[in-house]
């Protein structure tokens, strides 16, 4: 039997990725921000200096796990402010982190009006994913997203294209996704991910915004049979798109497919506060980004170390031990709810928003229908196992890391035992007396991972055996790479 | 506890099974009937069990009392479920008396010297299925046991009576007659319904059973030996005992076997069916 947490011993408490508050300054002014309320909020002169991004990274490479790349995520703010020095941290990890032997993955958030050709080419160079927050149609996106002047949707589409035409049909476009934040004012949620398809992206993440004394346009009791609605639709579209094999845009269903094949056990919402963690522009380390400022949640700093006594709270509000998660029959799927809209909402770590609850236990209800009816006719498989694939399930949680770099060298877990069938392969894990067969593709992976290859490398050795991009490959090889992993079949 | 004494023994069965000697002694004459029905093909020598298990069913008023080698000591309270256990526990201690032996829930017929696999959950349709292909001249190992083993690569008999459902006999109409007992399944006793046997046998097939309902269609799917491979491990009953060795003996067995998924309705129509595809496999 196995059974996954968030956390393994001696290595989810090491620190494997930063998210980094280049600057406090940001030229937008959405409405759901979770900043608004922050003293100096917005200031474009709170900037992290040169020395705060490389203490950063010094201690990610110093501390994290030596057999996982560091992962750094730059953050605002909107990062694109401080470009020159998200490109002299760039330059200065990949440095560092080639002296010692280790690789190192990047991440921006931004909300694309800053997409110049400059920083596209850099972003490109460099493999950073991109994450655009954007929101739809214009009057959606200059509703939710005003701009001091003009209109934020004018201002971001033209970097959008921009960014989406360079990366399109290369492996950087599994890098590339669209955050959306839903707000009770926007609730065709399939005219949103048509609109941002139509766009070009390829992955998007939906988010629904959080109601804060009702100025955030946060969904409410009321607005949930609504609410309910629009993600059926979204649910109708994955399905139908199941059925053909085809990939979906929206995360939202196929994030949820995966977790219910994956059979995995969800212990925390995110990996905040465990494993990756935010770093404010004067170094202050805390539980996540959002947490930045609020002592409650600190954990020391990038200067003097890591103080652990927030991830011990968190280890110890276990989901079997709240109120609200111990009675709920979703929570190992869902993990308990977003940290910092628990202690907004709820007041404490423990007390998930009954809305986001509400919308969660909906969506995983349509999830098992789906895959009830999915697995009777053959589409989905009974049973979670990587020897069958999991169609249109392309999507990664908003706050997952990336699967790695194209550097990184995945590598077979010695304590396998393998016998070859027609094509197929039979793969046996001791510790956990998992039997899992691989299908002639993931076989074939499998084998390529010998510690030697590189993912890059990989990819090109496919690409001799199947007719498909090099993106689609991509993507494809980094699920499977996930599930082997989760499977133990994979060491690191 | 004490044994029981010689002279309340009502009934002294000895039994050969998947070669372990077993000497079974019961005080409840109504019992002994019984279990001279469920083993009644299994009938060995004293010789053979000299060495062999202990087994003992022992009456005491209303409570019935299940006695393996020892080891497993059980209550119950009516027969049926004393029957039941006693199977069970006898199934069991022998699986342990046979270690070499690799072991799986599953049907297992022999269709023109070919063995034919149902492995599948309670309620698949093992039986039924079996029993339908000895309507047809199939010879019969067991309708619970795999017993394989990997030196010859043979599945070895396991012929404890056929037992099924009581909502399965009415596919059965010629064989009403012989069913014996009631709320727990009926067995079909050999002297009855004279089925041949086999010894052992070739795997040739594998057949993953699963009932679609009364009126539906049915359907014969090929399987990926990985599949097969899957569906056996999950039915495995000794797999953890023999790891690596379990998953050679698997590899081998899907790699010389076809494999099929089979979504039934009429046993008897399926039955066909399987004969037909099997006449397909060299």
């Amino acid at each position: 039997m196995t059974q996954r947490t968030g956390i393994d011993e001696g290595r989810g408490l090491r620190p494997r990725a930063f998210t980094l508050e280049l600057t406090k300054g940001c030229n937008l002014r959405c409405g759901y921000c979770y900043y608004a309320d922050r003293e100096d909020a917005y200031d474009p002169r709170t900037r992290m200096t040169p020395e705060v991004s490389q203490a950063s990274v010094d201690m990610l490479l110093r501390e994290g796990p030596s057999d996982e790349p560091a992962h750094v995520h730059f953050f605002g703010g909107e990062p694109l402010l401080s470009f020159p020095l998200l490109k002299e941290t760039v330059l200065y990890a990949e440095k560092n982190a080639a002296a010692l032997g280790k690789t190192v993955t990047f991440e921006v958030t931004t909300n694309g009006t800053r997409l110049t050709e400059e920083v596209i080419s850099f972003l490109d160079e460099h493999s950073i994913h991109v994450g655009v927050s954007f929101d739809g149609q214009k009057e959606i996106q200059d509703d939710a997203r005003p701009a001091p002047k003009g209109s934020s949707y004018d201002q971001a589409v033209p970097g959008i294209r921009r960014l989406l035409e360079s990366r399109r049909g290369t492996p950087l476009a599994a890098k590339t996704h669209c955050s959306v934040v839903l707000t009770r004012r926007s609730l065709d949620v399939r005219g949103i991910v048509r609109h941002l398809e139509e766009l070009g992206f390829e992955k998007i993440l939906l988010t629904p915004a959080t109601d804060l004394d009702g100025r955030t346009n946060g969904f409410r009791d009321e607005d949930l049979p609504a609410l309910y609605s629009a993600f059926d639709e979204l649910a109708q579209d994955y399905e139908q798109a199941a059925l053909k094999k085809e990939p979906v845009a929206s995360n939202w269903f196929p994030m949820l497919m995966g977790r219910l094949l994956s059979g995995e056990r969800k212990t925390h919402f995110c990996q905040g506060g465990l494993d990756y963690l935010g770093v404010a522009a004067d170094g202050k380390v805390s539980l996540c980004y959002r947490f930045y400022e609020n002592p409650e949640f600190s954990m020391g700093s990038v200067q003097e170390g890591i103080d652990r006594g927030v991830t011990e709270r968190l280890l110890a509000h276990d989901l079997d031990s709240r109120t609200a998660c111990s009675r709920c029959w979703a929570r190992w799927f869902c993990g308990g709810g977003c940290h910092h809209e628990n202690v907004t909402t709820g007041g404490g770590l423990g007390d998930p928003n009954p809305i986001t609850c509400d919308l969660f236990r909906h969506s995983m209800g349509r999830t098992l229908e789906i895959w009830g009816r999915l697995s009777r006719q053959g589409v989905l498989p009974r049973r979670a196992a990587p020897s069958q694939e999991v169609p249109a399930m392309n999507g990664s949680q908003a706050t997952s890391l990336p699967n790695g770099s194209p550097a990184e060298k995945p590598r077979r877990s010695p304590g396998c035992h393998v016998r070859d069938l027609a094509g197929e392969k039979v793969v046996y894990e001791p510790s956990s007396h998992e039997v899992v067969v691989l299908n002639a593709t993931a076989a074939l992976i499998f084998e390529l991972c010998d510690g030697e290859r590189t993912v890059h490398d990989i990819v090109a050795r496919l690409s001799q055996e199947f007719a498909a991009p090099e993106a689609v490959l991509r993507s494809d090889l980094d699920a499977t790479l996930t599930e082997l992993r989760a499977r133990r079949l994979l060491t690191g | 506890m004490t044994p029981l004494g010689e002279s309340d023994v009502a009934a002294n069965l000895v039994l050969t099974l998947i070669g372990v000697g077993v000497r079974v002694r019961t005080n409840d004459a109504d019992l002994a009937a019984r279990l001279a029905i469920c083993y009644g093909a299994s009938l060995g020598n004293a010789e053979e069990a000299k060495d062999g298990l202990d087994a003992e069913l022992e009456r005491s008023g209303e409570r019935w009392r299940v006695r393996v080698e020892g080891r497993a000591e059980t209550e119950a309270s009516d027969p049926v479920a004393a029957l039941r256990t006693f199977n069970h526990e006898l199934m069991h201690g022998v699986m342990l008396g046979a270690r070499e032996l690799y072991f799986v829930h599953a049907a297992v017929v022999e269709i023109a010297g070919r063995g034919v696999v149902l492995p599948g959950l309670s309620q698949a349709g093992k039986s039924t299925l079996a029993l339908a292909l000895l309507e047809r001249g199939a010879r019969y190992l067991s309708d619970e046991l795999l017993a394989y083993d990997p030196v010859h690569e043979r599945a070895l008999g396991f012929p404890r009576a056929l037992k099924i459902r009581d909502e399965c006999v009415g596919y059965f109409p010629d064989l009403a007659a012989d069913f014996v007992g009631h709320g727990e399944g009926r067995f079909l006793p050999f002297r009855a319904h004279p089925t041949a046997l086999s010894a052992s046998t070739r795997i040739a097939a594998i057949v993953l059973p699963r009932w679609s309902g009364i009126g539906c269609t049915t359907e014969l799917t090929p399987l990926s030996a990985g599949e097969a491979l899957l569906a056996l491990a999950s039915s495995s009953l000794n797999f953890g005992a023999h790891r690596t060795r379990s998953l050679d003996c698997l590899t081998s067995l899907v790699r010389t076997a076809r494999a099929w998924r089979l979504l039934w309705s009429d046993p008897h129509d399926s039955a066909a069916r399987i004969e037909e595809a099997l006449r397909a496999v060299p």
